[in-house]
């Protein structure tokens, strides 16, 4: 390519062209510059680029340019220049240095493409993001709005066919006869089912506006998938299902919402019976999970009917509903397993399907093991750095008459739970343990990383979700404090942090155990409140 | 617990009338009111051993229904059992907090709501 060629497409470029000496005295500028800015090509000669600063920078901004192209390197980036008429263009701006055949820099040149229309358009695209976004999260509120007020129009009206046919099958309207009993029993199933289709709504409306409250804290599997097997037992029985159960031993704790898990396991469970023959066997199963041993994997399988290969994509979507020819035919509005997958992905589990047609279905679910480091994190550890000290609260609660069953209900201990969660020093302190001994005895810790106002601020909590809530709780609520009773030590922290944690980690539970430790709190540095 | 009044607070009349027979049929007496500015009156009057208190009610919500049998020193002691159509999630600590002993959600438990009544119904002596 000849000189000539080469100043041809100069000339011709869309882009504008400037080039300058190197004291930045314009020497050439295309026809497209003049287009862009304004400026005819003798009235940019022998200018300083200067004319086109639009005055949205600072000197150093031009300072840090200059100095560059001058070091002989390119600078380029976008930037607000001005026209001759005054008005403001944005450009992407690239300016590098040309160099003589000795190497020395005898110029330069700038390379400007308009770029206001592209992010014009983009400003336009992100208010048009920004309104549709605000438009959906309006639309799902009012469906959120209007889900609740259907589940509240509908319940009325269903509580009153509820309560009347209750009313006659108890007989309390005189007596009935066998025919009668059936029919207005099977009307009392249907009002049931209802009942769990708007119960499925509302829950439904929670998830997609993310307000399913979920409450993990460390459970017993064991126990929870007996209290849910046991529910089913009437109806597996009357199919003439057996309902197994097994639960590996020693298994650590799952770190779940109690209720939730009840919940994710009862539709697993019934989903299996509606599917499965007479005569079939159900099995609850848990362990760790095979395939990360900070995960509890359970399982629910039947030896029902299986799912068709194609439905199983499928099965976890919001209305879809399985089929099968000679089953119930109406399954409901096929929102259970898709409620299920939220509450266990909301869990931090994932949950998936196996299954052979004719053979059974195996769904499996994970769920976090309680990791005590993990949930220690936010109250000890600061700013990247293992706090030096923290205390432990231990509060038993214990009935004023020993052989009363009154005293810590489940309610309480959940609002104490959620109370200490969300509102005491929720980013320093955490709730470590919760449990419920005996009937109405119960004990609860809390690390606190706040500080010893910390404590006092758990204290006062406690004592005011129980005052709150009379019915609740007719005893003796005991606080135990230890307070920089055991800092960390200089060469734990030297540890790096996840190693240091560990081993506090492993400290504060042997401490949990230790009655010893805390007998010795017993006769001093505790504080008593009697209602 | 025979012979304990139970005042039914409810706008709703087919709810009024299915607790009634549901209440009678254990031996309670029953007494009615069926708005918010009505029952204090009616509280007063009949001097119930406990109120199942609906929330949505014309002439005052269930709350507000809630605080001034609260700040009512003849009332006060009176268990207050929530029964609404509402959505627990939203509700239940609030009327908990605001002193009821229990909340149902619409339909009700029968059994339920009669253990609770009998839970905290004071036998008289």
């Amino acid at each position: 390519m000849n000189r000539l060629h080469l100043a041809s497409a100069v000339e011709s470029a869309g882009e504008a062209i400037v080039v300058t000496d190197c004291e930045a005295r314009i020497r050439y500028v295309n026809p497209a510059f003049q287009s862009l800015t304004g400026y005819r090509v003798e009235e940019a000669i022998g200018q300083n680029p200067r004319i086109l600063q639009s005055g949205a920078y600072d000197t150093d901004f031009y300072s840090d340019m200059w100095q560059t192209i001058k070091s002989g390197s390119k600078w380029s980036g976008e930037v607000k220049n001005r026209r001759k008429d005054g008005s403001v263009y944005e450009c992407s701006l690239t300016i590098a240095p040309v160099f003589d055949g000795d190497g020395l820099i005898d110029g330069f040149v700038a390379v400007q493409r308009d770029i206001t229309e592209i992010r014009q358009a983009e400003r336009v695209l992100i208010e048009k993001q920004r309104e549709l976004n605000e438009s959906q999260r309006e639309q799902l509120e009012m469906k959120d709005r209007f889900l609740s007020q259907v589940s509240h129009e509908l319940r009325t009206p269903l509580a009153a066919v509820h309560q009347f046919l209750s009313l006659l099958l108890d007989d309390l309207a005189g007596p009935i006869n066998s025919q009668q009993r059936e029919f207005l029993g099977i009307a009392y199933r249907n009002v049931k089912q209802l009942e769990h289709l708007i119960a499925d709504l509302t829950e439904v409306a929670r998830a997609q506006s993310g307000k399913l409250r979920i409450e993990p804290r460390p459970l017993d599997l064991e126990r929870a998938v007996a209290d849910a097997v046991v529910s089913f037992d009437g109806k597996a029985r009357a199919k003439e299902i057996r309902l197994r159960r097994k639960v590996e031993s020693n298994l650590p704790e799952v770190m779940a919402d109690a209720a939730r898990l009840q919940q994710i396991l009862s539709n697993l469970i019934e989903n299996s019976i509606k599917f499965t023959d007479e005569e079939g066997v159900i099995r609850v199963v848990a362990g760790l999970d095979p395939d990360d041993d900070s995960k509890i994997r359970v399982t629910v399988s039947d030896t029902g009917c299986g799912i068709e290969p194609d439905a199983m994509e499928r099965i976890f979507d919001r209305l879809h509903q399985e089929n099968v020819e000679g089953w119930e035919s109406r399954t409901g509005l096929g929102l259970g397993l898709y409620i299920t997958r939220e509450l266990v992905t909301r869990q931090g589990g994932r949950i998936w399907v196996e299954s052979k047609q004719g053979e059974g279905t195996s769904f499996h679910f994970t769920l976090p093991s309680f990791d005590l480091p993990r949930i220690l994190r936010p109250a000890l550890i600061d700013r990247g750095e293992l706090r030096p000290s923290w205390g432990i609260v231990r509060v038993d609660v214990s009935p004023m008459d020993p052989h009363s069953s009154r005293g810590a209900s489940p309610d309480m201990s959940r609002d104490i739970y959620h109370d200490m969660c969300t509102t005491v020093h929720s980013d320093v302190d955490v709730v470590l343990r919760h449990r419920f001994c005996h009937g109405a005895y119960a004990t609860l810790y809390a690390i606190i990383g706040s500080g010893p106002e910390g404590t006092a601020a758990a204290a006062s909590r406690i004592c005011s979700v129980m005052r709150r809530d009379p019915g609740a709780l007719n005893g003796t609520i005991k606080f135990l404090v230890r307070w920089n009773a055991d800092v960390t030590r200089p060469e734990e922290q030297k540890l790096g942090v996840d190693a240091a944690l560990a081993i506090v980690a492993t400290r504060i539970e042997a401490l949990l155990e230790d009655e010893e430790w805390w007998e010795e709190l017993n006769h001093g540095g505790s504080q008593d409140t009697h209602r | 617990m025979a012979g304990a009044k139970i005042l039914i607070v409810d706008d709703d009349r087919d709810l009024r009338l299915g607790l009634n027979a549901r209440l009678r049929a254990n031996g309670f007496e029953t007494a009615f009111a069926e708005d918010g500015m009505m029952t204090i009156s009616i509280a007063l009057r009949e001097k119930p051993d406990a109120i199942l208190l609906d929330l949505g009610l014309p002439g005052g919500d269930g709350f507000v229904v809630l605080d001034r049998l609260r700040a009512n020193s003849n009332l006060a002691h009176i268990p207050v059992i929530v029964i609404s159509a509402r959505d627990p999630e939203a509700n239940e600590k609030r009327a908990l907090t605001a002193g009821a002993v229990g909340y149902f959600q619409k339909p009700v438990d029968n059994e339920q709501l009669l253990a609770m009544i009998a839970e905290h119904i004071v036998q008289p002596t």
